[in-house]
C-alpha cells in the first residue's frame, strides 16, 4: 500500500503524463533481459577407480536445447557425477548452480533413465547431497550403469519448491526450472 | 431488467404530448398508472386528517380533468387524496369520482405526465364537484423533441446500469458489475482480474468508452483488467454487437460506456460518501465526492472523487487462494465552465492497482500444469489470510486528461470537441528466484485522441451528427519480450443520420477509418526490424425501429466494425505464462471485418409481463485466432504446445432474453437469459473461451410505503445457473481441461434508506454464492487451478452530503 498511497506524487505523475510523451523510441528496444534464464546444463561423471570422465552439455543458446555429443558411458562401473548450470546468455555468464546451492531447501533435481526400445542398457542415479534438513538435493549424485551395453535417455528435471512444500519425495511439486533429456550411450 | 421499469417511466414521460390522442395508448397509460396506485387504493385509509372528518362519511368528490389551456379532459390522469392514502384516474371523458368520503379537509395530488403537478386543496362538507385543470410542463415538452416517441434511441440492442442496480455493485470490478446485464459475461483471471465480455467477444474486440474517451491500455491481453473505477460512473451503459460507426475500429464485439453524472448545475457544494466492507476477502474500501457550484448564475462547477479499496487473500468454498489481495487508489477531478451556447470541461483521472496473482499458477512447463490440474487444491505453502501481495503480481498506473469544448451555434447545431491523453504504465512483476525488487516487464504506452463532432440541428424529421476522430499512440517496454514497440496512429470520419417520423424510425451510418502501425523490433539474432502496416476499411450501420402499438415494438439492426490486428497478433513471441503454451505471432494477419444482424421485439408497459427478446449473428470475416500447429517447442523447461494467430470466418450468434413480471405492485420477478454460440466456419468446429449458457432470476420486493423510519426500501433473492460448455473444439487439441460442470450461485440483495436527523443514510447489503458453493467457471482462466470463490457478503453505507447554507 506504501506505493500506492503517494498522494503527493499526484502532480508529478500527471507532470510525468504530460512530459514524457514525446520521447522517442528511435534506437527501438534494449537487448530481451529475460529475469533469470538457464541456458546450459552440464553433466560431469568422474569414475570411482580407473576409466575415462565423461561429460555433456545441453545449450539452448540458438533456440531449442541441443546437446553437444551423447554422454557415453562404460557398463558396470560407478560415476561421481555433478551437475552444473548456467546463463550463458549474459556477459559473464551467470552460475545458476551456486544460486540453487545457497537455497537447497527450495529445490530437487528428479533423474529418470529410459532405455532405447530394443536396449538392455541401465543407468541408475542415486542422489548424495543433503539439504538443511536432510532431504536430497541432487547436485552431486552416484551413477552407476549395469552390465548391459545399449542407448537410452537421462531425463534431468529440476524442482523448483518454495515456501516449504519441498518433501523430499514429492517430485510432482512447485514449477519446473529445467526439464532436459541427455542422450546416453553406454558401451 | 429494471431497464424495463426505469425505461417505461423515463420513455412515457415525455411521449405523453404525442399519446394523449390516441385513445388505445391512453387506455395503456390508464393501466400502467392504475397499477401505480392500485396497491394504494387497496390499503384504504391509514390515518385522518388533524381537524378530524366527522361522522358524515357518504360524501361524493367528482369533476373533470381539464388541460387549462385547450378545456380538452386529460385521460388517464392520477388524482390522490393525501389524508386518505386514496387515488383514481379519470377515466376516458376526463371525468373522475371519490366516492364515501368524511367531511373535512383534504389535499389533492394532481399528476398527468407531461404537466405540471397540482396540489390544490378542498374542504368537504357536502358531496361536490370540482373540476381540475393542469399546466402543460413545457420543459417536459423539451424532452418530447429529444427523445421525440416511444422508440428507443437506436435499433440496436443496448443495457445499462443505473441508479439503485448500479449502487448493488458498488464494491465490485467494472466487469463484475457488468454482468447484470444480459448477453454479458466475463473473462477472469483468478478472483482479482474480470473482464467483461459481450457477446462471447472481449479485450481488443470491444471498446470501453471512459468519459467519453476511448480507454486505451494493454486491453489485448486476457488479464489485463479495464483500469477505469467504477466509482466514477452514474451509468453504465452496454452497446451490444458491432458498432464500428460512431464509436470507431475495434468495436467488434459491441463497447461498453462508463458515464460519470454532469457537473451540478445547482447552486452549493454537496457530494456523497461510500464506504464498503466485505467478508470472504475482508475488503475495505472508502469513496468520497465533493462537487460545487458557487451560485446559480456561475458558469464554474468542480468536482473531486477519490477511492482507496484493499482486500487480502479471496477464499473458495474451502479454502484461501494465496497471494489474491488487491489494492486500489483512484481519484479524479473536474472542472467544467458552462454558458448556454458555450461550454468547456477538463477532467483529469488517475487509476493505480496492485493485484496479487495466485501464486500457484505460476508453472514452469506442461507436466506442472497437468499436475495442478490433477490437484483437488491448488499447491500451496499457506492457507491463511493475509493483505500481504508477494510475487508475481502486476501494479497498473492510468492516467486520463480530457478537455472537452462544446460551441452550440443555435441554427447550425452543436459542435464539440474532445482531446484525451491517456498514459497506461503496466509493471508485471513474476515470480523467479532471483527476481531483485524491479519488474520483469514494464509496459508504457501513451494515448492521444482527438473527437470532433458536429450533431446538426434537427431538420424536419431528421436529425443526425458527422465528425472526425484521431489517435496517436507510442508503445514501449522494458524488461522481457512480449510485445514490440510501436506506433499507430488512425484517423476516422463518420456521418450518421436518424429519420424519425411516428411509430418508425430509420438510421443509418458510414465511417471510414485509416490506420497506421510501425512496428520497432528486436529480432532474436539483436537485430532491430521496422516494419509498417497500414490498414484502412469502411464499415456501415443501418437499422429501423417500428412500434406496431398493442405495447410492442420491433428492432432491426445490421452493424458493422473491424480491427487491425494487435501487435501481440502480429508480433508475440514467447512461452505464455499461467498457460503453458508458446505463443507465435503471425506477421502476415489481415483485419477483421464484423457484420452484426440483430432482430429484437420489446413488450413494454405491460401490467404483469414485460420483457425484451433479441437474437443476433455476429459474422466476423477473418477472425483472429490461436491455433494450435506442430510441432511443440522445445525448450530448456520442456516441451510446449506451440500456438499461432490464425484467421477464419467465424459466426457468433446468440439470443438475449430479459423478463419481468410482476406478481403484484411490490413484488416482482427479473429474469435474464445468455446463450450464445460460436463457430469457426473454416473448421466447422466450436471456437474456444465461449461462455456457457447463464439464467439468472431474481425475486424483488420493493414495499411502497416507509417501513417506520425505512425507506427506498428492497430485498431481492435469486440465483445465477451456469451451464457446463458442452460446445468445445473438437477438432484440434486448444484445451487441457475438460470445460467443469454447470453450477448454482445462490445471490442476495438487500437494501434501506434511514435519516439521522436530516442525514439520509443508505444501507446495503449484496450476497453472492450464499450457499458457499465450490465451483470452477469455464472463462476463468485460472480454472486449472483454482475454484472459484465463496461465499461472500458486501456491506455498503452511503451518505449523500450537502454542504449548503439553507
Amino acid at each position: 500500500m506504501k506505493k500506492l498511497l503517494r498522494p503527493y506524487l499526484a502532480f508529478l505523475l500527471m507532470g510525468a503524463l504530460l512530459t514524457t510523451t514525446a520521447c522517442g523510441d528511435d534506437d527501438g528496444p534494449g537487448p530481451d533481459e529475460e529475469g533469470e534464464v538457464i541456458t546450459t546444463v552440464m553433466l560431469s561423471l568422474v569414475p570411482e577407480g580407473k576409466g575415462q570422465n565423461a561429460t555433456a552439455t545441453i545449450s539452448t543458446l540458438s533456440g531449442s536445447p541441443v546437446q553437444n555429443g551423447p554422454l557415453t558411458l562404460k557398463a558396470n562401473t560407478v560415476y561421481n557425477a555433478t551437475i552444473t548450470l548456467a546463463d550463458d546468455s549474459k556477459t559473464p555468464s551467470v552460475n545458476v548452480t551456486n544460486e540453487i546451492k545457497q537455497k537447497t531447501n527450495e529445490h530437487l533435481f528428479v533423474y529418470t533413465f529410459t532405455p532405447e526400445s530394443g536396449s538392455n542398457a541401465s543407468v541408475g542415479v542415486e542422489i548424495k547431497d543433503r539439504d538443511a534438513n536432510n532431504r536430497p538435493v541432487g547436485l552431486e549424485t552416484t551413477i552407476n550403469t549395469g552390465p548391459n551395453t545399449g542407448a537410452g535417455k537421462l531425463r534431468v528435471i529440476l524442482k523448483h519448491q518454495p515456501g516449504g512444500i519441498k518433501t523430499g519425495t514429492n517430485t510432482t511439486a512447485g514449477e519446473t526450472d529445467v526439464d532436459v533429456s541427455f542422450n546416453v550411450i553406454v558401451n | 431488467m429494471r431497464f424495463l421499469q426505469t425505461g417505461c417511466a423515463v420513455l412515457l414521460l415525455p411521449y405523453t404530448y404525442t399519446v394523449f390522442k390516441s385513445i388505445f395508448l391512453n387506455t395503456l397509460l390508464s393501466w400502467l398508472l392504475l397499477l401505480v396506485v392500485g396497491p394504494v387504493l387497496a390499503q384504504g385509509p391509514l390515518f385522518t386528517n388533524g381537524d378530524g372528518p366527522e361522522q358524515d362519511c357518504g360524501l361524493t368528490l367528482s369533476g373533470k380533468v381539464l388541460d387549462h389551456d385547450t378545456r380538452e379532459p386529460l385521460i388517464g390522469a392520477t388524482i390522490y387524496i393525501e389524508e386518505l392514502q386514496r387515488a383514481t384516474l379519470s377515466d376516458e371523458y376526463g371525468n373522475y369520482h371519490f366516492h364515501h368520503l368524511c367531511r373535512g379537509s383534504y389535499t389533492l395530488k394532481l399528476t398527468y405526465i407531461g404537466y405540471v403537478p397540482e396540489q390544490p386543496s378542498l374542504r368537504m362538507a357536502s358531496s361536490t364537484v370540482r373540476n381540475l385543470t393542469l399546466h402543460l410542463d413545457t420543459r417536459q415538452l423539451s424532452e418530447v423533441e429529444i427523445t421525440g416517441n416511444r422508440l428507443a434511441e437506436e435499433a440496436q440492442s443496448t443495457g445499462s446500469l443505473t441508479g439503485r442496480q448500479l449502487e448493488s455493485t458498488r464494491g465490485l470490478s467494472l466487469g463484475e458489475s457488468l454482468k447484470n446485464i444480459s448477453g454479458m459475461s466475463t473473462i477472469q483471471t483468478g478472483p482479482t482480474i474480470s473482464k467483461p465480455v459481450i457477446h462471447g467477444l472481449h479485450s481488443n474486440r470491444i471498446l470501453l468508452l471512459n468519459n467519453g474517451v476511448r480507454h486505451e491500455g494493454q486491453q489485448w491481453g486476457s488479464e489485463h483488467a479495464p483500469e477505469i473505477d467504477p466509482f466514477v460512473a452514474s451509468e453504465l451503459k452496454v452497446v451490444k454487437g458491432a458498432a464500428g460507426v460512431r464509436y470507431g475500429a475495434d468495436a467488434i464485439g459491441g463497447v461498453v460506456i462508463v458515464e460519470p453524472s454532469a457537473l451540478p448545475d445547482s447552486a452549493g457544494v454537496g457530494g456523497e460518501l461510500n464506504l464498503l466492507g466485505s467478508t470472504n476477502n475482508r475488503q475495505g474500501g472508502v469513496s468520497a465526492t465533493v462537487e460545487g457550484k458557487a451560485t446559480r448564475l456561475s458558469a464554474w462547477s468542480w468536482r473531486l472523487q477519490g477511492t482507496a479499496k484493499r482486500a487480502g487473500n479471496a477464499r473458495t468454498a474451502d479454502y484461501f487462494m494465496q497471494n489474491t489481495g488487491l489494492q486500489e487508489l483512484n481519484f479524479s477531478g473536474a472542472l467544467g465552465y458552462k454558458k448556454e451556447n458555450f461550454g468547456a470541461e477538463a477532467f483529469y483521472s488517475q487509476f493505480n492497482t496492485k493485484l496479487g496473482i495466485l501464486k500457484a499458477s505460476h508453472i514452469g512447463n506442461l507436466t506442472d500444469l497437468e499436475n495442478a490440474i490433477g490437484r483437488e487444491r491448488p499447491e500451496q505453502t499457506s492457507y491463511d489470510f493475509t493483505y500481504a501481495i508477494e510475487r508475481p503480481y502486476q501494479d497498473v498506473t492510468h492516467h486520463l486528461l480530457k478537455t472537452k469544448v462544446f460551441w452550440d451555434t443555435g441554427s447550425a447545431g452543436k459542435l464539440e470537441f474532445v482531446y484525451g491523453l491517456q498514459r497506461n504504465i503496466r509493471e508485471e512483476y513474476d515470480a523467479h528466484r532471483a527476481s531483485g525488487s524491479n519488474p520483469e516487464l514494464t509496459l508504457d504506452i501513451t494515448t492521444h485522441t482527438t473527437e470532433t463532432v458536429w450533431e446538426h440541428t434537427p431538420a424536419g424529421n431528421f436529425s443526425g451528427s458527422a465528425g472526425i476522430t484521431t489517435l496517436y499512440q507510442n508503445n514501449t517496454y522494458q524488461g522481457r519480450y512480449f510485445i514490440p514497440f510501436f506506433r499507430n496512429f488512425t484517423a476516422g470520419t463518420f456521418v450518421t443520420e436518424k429519420w424519425r417520423k411516428d411509430k418508425l424510425q430509420l438510421e443509418g451510418g458510414v465511417r471510414y477509418d485509416y490506420k497506421k502501425l510501425s512496428i520497432t523490433k528486436r529480432e532474436r539474432n539483436s537485430d532491430i526490424i521496422r516494419p509498417e502496416y497500414q490498414f484502412h476499411n469502411v464499415s456501415g450501420t443501418l437499422g429501423a425501429l417500428y412500434d406496431v402499438g398493442y405495447h410492442l415494438t420491433f428492432g432491426l439492426s445490421a452493424t458493422s466494425a473491424w480491427r487491425a490486428p494487435g501487435a501481440n497478433e502480429l508480433f508475440s513471441d514467447g512461452v505464455h505464462h499461467g498457460s503453458a503454451s508458446y505463443e507465435r505471432g503471425n506477421r502476415d494477419l489481415n483485419s477483421e471485418q464484423a457484420y452484426n444482424f440483430e432482430g429484437s421485439v420489446t413488450y413494454y408497459a405491460n401490467p404483469r409481463l414485460n420483457g425484451k427478446l433479441s437474437v443476433y449473428n455476429n459474422f466476423i470475416n477473418e477472425y483472429i485466432y490461436l491455433a494450435p500447429v506442430q510441432p511443440p517447442t522445445l525448450t530448456i523447461r520442456g516441451a510446449f504446445p506451440t500456438f499461432e494467430y490464425k484467421q477464419a470466418d467465424a459466426v457468433f450468434r446468440g439470443v438475449d432474453l430479459d423478463l419481468e413480471y410482476k406478481f403484484t405492485q411490490q413484488l416482482y420477478l427479473e429474469s435474464r437469459t445468455s446463450i450464445v454460440r460460436a463457430t469457426n466456419l473454416n473448421l466447422d468446429d466450436h471456437l474456444v473461451g465461449v461462455p456457457a449458457d447463464r439464467y439468472s432470476n431474481m425475486l424483488r420486493y420493493e414495499p411502497l410505503a416507509a417501513l417506520g423510519k425505512l425507506t427506498d426500501s428492497y430485498l431481492a433473492l435469486g440465483g445465477t445457473y451456469v451451464a457446463k460448455q458442452t460446445r468445445v473444439p473438437t477438432k484440434t487439441e486448444q484445451d487441457y481441461m475438460d470445460p467443469p460442470a454447470g453450477y448454482f450461485l445462490l445471490n442476495l440483495e438487500a437494501g434501506t434508506t434511514l435519516r439521522i436527523g436530516n442525514q439520509p443514510v443508505e444501507l446495503g447489503i449484496t450476497g453472492s454464492n450464499l450457499l458457499n458453493t465450490s465451483y470452477r467457471d469455464y472463462l476463468n482462466r485460472f480454472r486449472y487451478f483454482t475454484d472459484d470463490m465463496g461465499r461472500m457478503l458486501l456491506f455498503r453505507v452511503k451518505l449523500p452530503l450537502d454542504f449548503s447554507t439553507r
